[in-house]
């Protein structure tokens, strides 16, 4: 059993929560089943790298998903 | 838009011509090369009467659709000696664009030591004596010239920074509400205008026809896709629109790309003390004059401009965006937004880039002037700048200049000017960016958080980079503004389709970018001219050598590779 901890930044709230995955799940796996379909619309960081949807997640993965920005 | 208007300070003359044939598609920063290449001479002295303040909206200017009137303001830069192209939002650009102008030139130098301010209407052209402004703050000139001139009149007002040539000042735009906080800041072009003696530039459009637009009916059409892909786009709303550009505080911080003590790390430990959620939570529970979404242009959807309020609902700054947050915030160790409001606004009325400014206070905490965090040490140099003493001329210098004379090593900058609030050893891609663009250290050149790229690894980074500098002179030539891209989802054409609507021709989102790679292309041969080379294409030394401790990382996109960044030259 894999462990990871997601944090969704979304507007002026985040929302956190460690999840226990079964198998072999992507990042696209995990956003989806969190409520995110566009993730081309979102930036994943996991431990600190920039990652993309086809990642295999790890046990202890730290996973933090922001709306994709670009400036000010 | 049909009008180019030139003004020489040499001899008051102000000549109105046609925009050239084949120009329908030439606006904003592609313009401006053009001209700057056409007409100035590029080892000229940037203060002196050889050197051009161009003003040129984009090609859309003066429409309604949401994101289109960005102002460009360009000329040989004192900073770097490179050309430059400073963008901002504000309502300048509108104006101009509803008074059929396509361009301001602003030519020569007075042979005195007056201060003009430049009225442009539907009716008239002219130059008015306005020595009464002299070294007088931005916010309170922007209020005596509507006591003169109206309420309603847009404004490009520099402070006692510019006139004094300091090589940090910037030019400052109206927003809708006539706040004159819309920078085209970087670059120190308002030194340039400065040296021209040119204290404002008054835009009255009360009378003003509105721009000419080929086809009514595909304007209305595209305009109205963009407001409906923009107003149902969660993205925006969740991001732009409720936490403004501070929204990127996190993001930065995960990747340890956020500037902390003058490029030391990538990582700040008071990250939660001045991030986009914490922006909106004061704005929010302040009230009074604060809004946390505010639209910089009129007709913006995205609406990412945000008023800063004090404890008593009394606003402190409009805006706090995110590059004044990671520079004069982490860069400096402050992690107060009331500190950096408060910076912000001083940096606003002396009429100094607020990146600059905070690389170079980063620099002068560095050499021990003041510690990292001092917020109030930091307030205090500020006031030595508006006071012109030593230090303060120093700082006003920005940080390259700050940095020699203070003697210290670590200086962020890249041809003389500070690198946005993204460290580029974490996100190499900027890095690319800032060491190649004509501009110098600009995020705005060609920013690439969004790239499909590890951001830590050198792969990959050169294509990154050279795909967004061509995006993003795109938008800086028909004065889109950058986020409206995401947005729209990335459906560009689109804004082919307002091209078209404006101009009357088809316009491919190829035919736009090449008219943004043939800026690029009159850029360098422009900054060759100048004198500048191959070995200006690099960052300082120590981003190749010092881990960022928070990323892991250093700078190690070969030079090589650099070099292939303009392969369509």
């Amino acid at each position: 059993m894999k462990s990871v901890k997601l944090e969704i930044f979304a507007g002026s709230e985040s929302i956190v929560k460690e999840i226990n995955l079964d198998d072999d799940k992507t990042v696209r796996d995990l956003l989806t089943e969190n409520g995110i379909d566009e993730i081309n619309e979102y930036i994943v960081i996991i431990n600190g790298v920039n990652t993309f949807d086809s990642y295999i997640l790890q046990h202890g993965d730290r996973v933090k998903v922001f709306p994709a920005m670009s400036g000010g | 838009m049909s009008k180019i208007i030139r003004i020489n300070l040499a001899n008051n003359e102000i000549r109105e011509e046609a925009s050239p044939k084949g120009w329908e598609m030439i606006g904003g920063r592609a313009l401006i090369s053009k001209v700057m290449e056409e007409e100035v001479d590029p080892t000229c002295d940037p203060l002196g009467p050889k050197n051009k303040l161009i003003i040129a909206p984009g090609v859309l200017a003066g429409t309604t659709a949401s994101c289109v009137n960005r102002i460009s303001i360009g000329g040989k830069s004192p900073l770097t000696g490179t050309i430059k192209e400073s963008n901002a939002g504000g309502t300048t650009a509108y104006k101009l664009g509803r008074l059929g102008i396509k361009a301001l030139i602003i030519e020569g130098q007075p042979a005195d030591n007056g201060l003009f301010t430049i009225y442009v209407s539907e009716d008239k052209v002219e130059l008015v004596k306005t020595e009464e402004l002299k070294e007088v703050g931005v916010y309170s000139a922007a209020d005596k010239l509507r006591e003169r001139f109206g309420g309603k009149v847009g404004m490009i007002i520099i402070g006692p920074a510019g006139e004094r040539l300091y090589r940090a000042a910037g030019i400052a735009n109206t927003d809708n509400e006539g706040v004159p906080s819309r920078y085209s800041a970087r670059g120190g072009l308002g030194a340039v205008m400065g040296s021209k003696r040119i204290k404002a530039v008054v835009i009255d459009d009360s009378v003003a026809k509105g721009p000419e637009i080929a086809n009514e009916e595909l304007f209305k059409k595209t305009r109205s896709a963009m407001a409906e892909l923009i107003v149902n786009n969660e993205q925006v709303a969740n991001s732009y629109t409720k936490l403004g550009t501070a929204g990127l505080v996190n993001l930065t911080n995960s990747l340890g790309a956020l500037p902390t003590r003058n490029f030391s790390t990538g990582s700040f430990e008071g990250a939660e003390e001045i991030n986009g959620q914490k922006l909106y939570e004061l704005i929010t529970s302040r009230k009074g004059e604060g809004r946390p979404s505010h639209a910089c242009m009129p007709g913006c959807l995205i609406r990412c401009s945000n008023v800063f309020p004090d404890e008593n609902g009394k606003t402190i700054v409009s805006p706090i965006e995110y590059e004044t947050i990671g520079l004069l915030g982490s860069n400096c160790g402050i992690s107060s937004l009331d500190t950096i409001g408060k910076l912000n606004y001083l940096c606003n009325d002396i009429g100094l880039d607020t990146i600059d400014i905070g690389g170079a206070i980063g620099v002068a905490m560095e050499a021990g002037i003041i510690p990292f965090g001092d917020g109030e040490g930091a307030v205090k140099l500020l006031e030595e700048v508006q006071n012109d003493t030593y230090l303060g001329k120093i700082i006003g210098s920005g940080a390259a200049i700050a940095g020699e004379v203070l003697g210290v090593k670590r200086v962020p900058v890249a041809k003389g000017q500070v690198l946005a609030a993204y460290d580029p050893r974490a996100i190499k891609g900027l890095g690319v960016t800032y060491a190649t663009s004509p501009m110098g250290g600009d995020h705005t050149a060609g920013q690439t958080l969004r790239s499909p790229v590890d951001h830590k690894k050198p792969e990959g980074q050169v294509e990154a980079s050279r795909n967004a500098q061509i995006v993003n002179t795109l938008h800086d030539c028909i004065g889109t503004c950058f986020f409206v891209g995401g947005a729209i989802k990335g459906e560009l054409q689109l804004l082919g389709d307002l091209m078209e609507s404006m101009t009357g021709k088809p316009c491919s989102v190829e035919d736009m970018k090449q008219v943004a790679k043939d800026t690029l292309i009159r850029e360098r041969r422009f900054n060759r001219g100048a004198g500048l080379n191959e070995a200006d294409d690099r960052l300082p030394e120590f981003f190749y050598t010092e881990e960022n401790p928070a990323s892991g990382t250093v700078f190690d996109v070969p030079n090589e590779e650099l070099k292939e960044v303009f392969n369509f030259e």
